[in-house]
């Protein structure tokens, strides 16, 4: 009983940007490169792992839209088809680069990394990487969990508390459909809760969720052992709290180890550096864009840009292990000795850090789990479930609401920039609640009604009013939600005048072709509680 | 075809509404739309030119006393269609809001529609684990601890830190002896967390302010400086 934990939790999410029209674009690009870089590189890291006779202990939360595009088999040969486009721009990258050795070297390292990419995504996965992660959790290597089903931000659904229940049914009943089993816990996106909201996945029959340091400090009473051991709301849901010492060595644009200047540096890229006649052929649109091939490490302040020299980025990734698994050892060991029972250090990171925006990320977990599995005895990798199941004490306490967003708060997805989109999503929740109140006619009208509820949920996600606050892509998300909130009152419309439009239907349908399971009874309004506002 | 799709993106939905937001436990974001024909019957079927508008806000607060438990706020605000934000002096527990107008002779509120309610504090946890009660419950003892492995861990921690503290943690705090009087976990807390931490997390409630909570000034209005109504024993369910 010497033992303390570590919780390593990765949150895997995209938004819906398959677009059937269109093979290449900026937003689809977001995807293959998330697939490449993160999601095939960590299934490549967990294959050594498990070949090596390493134990595992990883929660990974997989979103419901991801999902519902790994699963899509236009995304699958398109995937093919941008890695063969990949590996023919690094092949053109090497004859162009053959009287600079270090650059041509880079460029024969990219030929080889997307070749590998291409042959575990077909010969290790055989397309199917919802399957590897299926297999992964039922060894027990792996803890899937799930996530609201369009990644929306549930503090900000309040006013039609139904649009919250049903993007944690969906989610629910997605998962089943994809790994056989129900999902025990539950990942907030942005972290985002507020009091009342535990109840709600609760009643869906999520056992577990996860949230920000402050907001477990924060709860009432104050739990005595801070985030390193399980909050249960008054509902009895538990919730993990985030170590914020995991959270700022990893992610701190300052201090963080993914701002070293030994690894590569997401931001300078062919893509902007050369020739856009050259470029051309691999950009969408012939718009400059990141290629993926980029040559050069961080930039030390005051210093050049330096080639990437892969072996450094290596050594430096051992050496962050190291650090990282140090700092935690040192700190779960004085938490061991001052708590009655073992502490769980729990860390949450985005997957996409891991290999997309840091491009040696999927090395360090690797190098972590090896270093890890030396001091197992005293330090060891757990599951929240396998936590649960130790049957240690818990904190009683009822959480204040909050999210990981900037300041704490849900200002993030609620501000001058964004606030606008709120009413729309309002009034098409209300709508749908009493749509689904209805009797329907036929089947039509109720596939109509389903494809509403979808479309409802894809304007719901959290990821548009994120662009809006950052004032990147405000266009496309401006875009996204008025298509989807468009697309949601003229399906009502046809409903309520008894006139669809079937083909319009199907193109819709192909169009926002997720979540074959949702009903639009999910929209149904509850029985007042007096919990949910 | 997409365009087809944002053709039916509405402009407006022909009907009153009011709701109510958290930003963040000191401020609440408010979202409205007001249909100019439906305001002339709520004023006794006189047209009224340019009415000011109010939003009432009643809330209760984590220090509310028993006989006042609510409280309502008037804020002057303007637009038939509009967001605004309200800062609050405290952080709240229970808030809804309503819209309406001022009558121009009598000063009396005339409501237009009512917000959505806003449950904030959740609710009051019946069960409290404490450290004490933990240590009921579950050996072993932090002796035991001690006793079974301790001089293995502590082997075990230079083993892994070793090349690391040379080269990397010199300025990592050593463990410290707890301070009189404060128990173990707190002590240690305050070794192990920065002062920037302790300021930030404001864990315990030990710490002072909290990081989270900006400044009034970076709000458009604040009760303060609204028209305000003295406390009343106000019903928020009304």
């Amino acid at each position: 009983m010497n033992t303390s934990y570590f919780l390593l939790l990765l949150h895997a999410h995209m938004p819906y940007v398959l677009d059937p029209g269109a093979e290449d674009t900026l937003e689809q690009r977001w995807l293959y490169e998330a697939l490449i870089d993160c999601y095939i590189r960590l299934i490549q890291v967990f294959d050594r792992l498990v070949r090596d006779g390493v134990p595992l202990g990883i929660t990974l939360s997989l979103s419901p839209t991801l999902l519902a595009q790994l699963e899509n088999p236009l995304l699958i040969e398109r995937l093919r088809s941008y890695l063969r486009f990949q590996i023919d721009l690094a092949g053109k990258e090497i004859k162009r680069t053959t009287k600079i050795p270090e650059l041509s070297s880079l460029a024969g390292m990219y030929r080889s990394y997307y070749r590998s990419a291409l042959k575990t995504f077909d010969e290790r996965c055989s397309g199917d990487l919802i399957h590897v992660f299926k297999s992964y959790q039922d060894e027990g290597i792996l803890e899937i969990i799930t996530c609201a089903a369009t990644h929306a931000y549930l503090p900000l659904l309040r006013p039609t508390a139904s649009g919250i229940r049903a993007q944690i049914a969906v989610a629910v009943k997605e998962y089943r459909r994809l790994f056989g089993i129900s999902p025990a816990g539950l990942w907030l996106p942005e972290c985002g809760y507020f009091p009342g909201l535990d109840r709600i996945l609760l009643r869906a029959g999520i056992e577990y969720t996860f949230l920000d340091t402050h907001t477990v400090c924060d709860s009432a009473p104050s739990p005595e052992f801070g985030t390193y051991a399980p909050v249960v709301c008054p509902s009895g849901m538990v919730a993990f709290g985030r170590d914020v010492h995991s959270a700022k060595e990893v992610w701190s644009s300052l201090d963080g180890y993914p701002g070293d200047y030994d690894y590569r540096d997401f931001y300078r890229d062919i893509g902007y550096d050369l020739d856009l006649d050259y470029l051309r052929p691999y950009l969408p649109g012939g718009v400059r864009c990141h290629t993926g091939m980029k040559y050069h490490r961080i930039e030390q302040r005051g210093g050049e840009h330096q080639i990437y020299d892969p072996d450094s980025a290596a050594r430096k990734v051992s050496i962050h292990a190291d650090d990282f698994l140090a700092h935690r050892m040192r700190h779960a060991r004085d938490l061991f000795l001052s708590m009655p029972f073992p502490p769980v250090v729990c860390a949450f990171y985005d997957a996409e850090l891991f290999g997309h925006w840091w491009f040696e990320g999927p090395l360090w977990v690797d190098a972590l789990f090896r270093k890890l599995s030396e001091c197992r005895e005293f330090f060891a990798p757990i599951t929240p479930g396998a936590f649960m199941a130790l049957g240690f004490p818990v904190q009683h306490a009822q959480p204040p609401g909050g999210s990981w967003g900037w300041k704490g708060y849900h200002e993030v997805w609620l501000n001058e920039r964004n606030g606008w989109v709120y009413p729309h999503l309002f009034k098409a929740g209300e709508k749908m609640e009493d749509m689904a109140r209805q009797d329907l006619r036929s089947d039509l009208e109720e596939r109509a009604l389903n494809q509403a509820g979808r479309e409802l949920l894809l304007a719901q996600s959290s990821d548009w009013t994120f662009i809006l606050h950052n004032q990147t892509l405000t266009e496309y998300a401006t875009r996204r939600i008025k298509e989807h909130i468009g697309r949601f009152w003229r399906l009502i419309h046809q409903i309520e005048n008894n006139a669809i439009d079937e083909e319009g239907l199907l193109r819709i349908e192909r169009q926002d072709n997720v979540f074959p399971t949702l009903s639009y009874k999910d929209f149904l309004p509850e029985p007042a509680s007096g919990h949910d506002s | 075809m997409p365009e087809e799709d944002i053709a039916f993106f509405p402009m407006h939905y022909g009907e009153n509404y009011l709701y109510l937001l958290e930003v963040d436990p000191s401020h609440l974001h408010v979202l409205w739309q007001i249909i100019p024909e439906g305001v002339p019957d709520l004023m006794g079927g006189d047209v009224v030119e340019d009415p000011e508008l109010f939003l009432r806000i009643y809330c209760l607060f984590k220090d509310s006393p028993a006989e006042t438990p609510a409280i309502c706020y008037d804020v002057s605000v303007e637009g038939l269609i509009n967001t605004w934000f309200v800062a609050m002096e405290k952080p709240v527990t229970m808030c809804r809001a309503e819209l309406g107008y001022a009558d121009p002779e009598t000063g009396a509120f005339i409501s237009i529609c009512f917000s959505n309610k806003l449950d904030i504090a959740g609710e009051p946890v019946a069960v409290q684990a404490s450290a004490e009660d933990a240590r009921t419950e579950q050996p072993p003892s932090q002796e035991e601890m001690k006793h079974e492995g301790e001089d293995q861990r502590q082997h075990l921690m230079e083993y892994i830190t070793e090349r690391d503290v040379i080269e990397y943690y010199r300025d990592l705090p050593e463990k410290t002896e707890s301070i009189p009087g404060l128990p173990p976990w707190r002590s240690l807390l305050e070794r192990y967390y920065s002062e920037e931490a302790l300021r930030t997390l404001r864990l315990f409630g030990l710490f002072g302010e909290h990081l989270f909570n900006p400044s009034p000034s970076e709000r458009h209005s604040s009760p303060s400086s609204a028209m305000s109504f003295p406390p009343s024993t106000l019903d928020p369910d009304r």
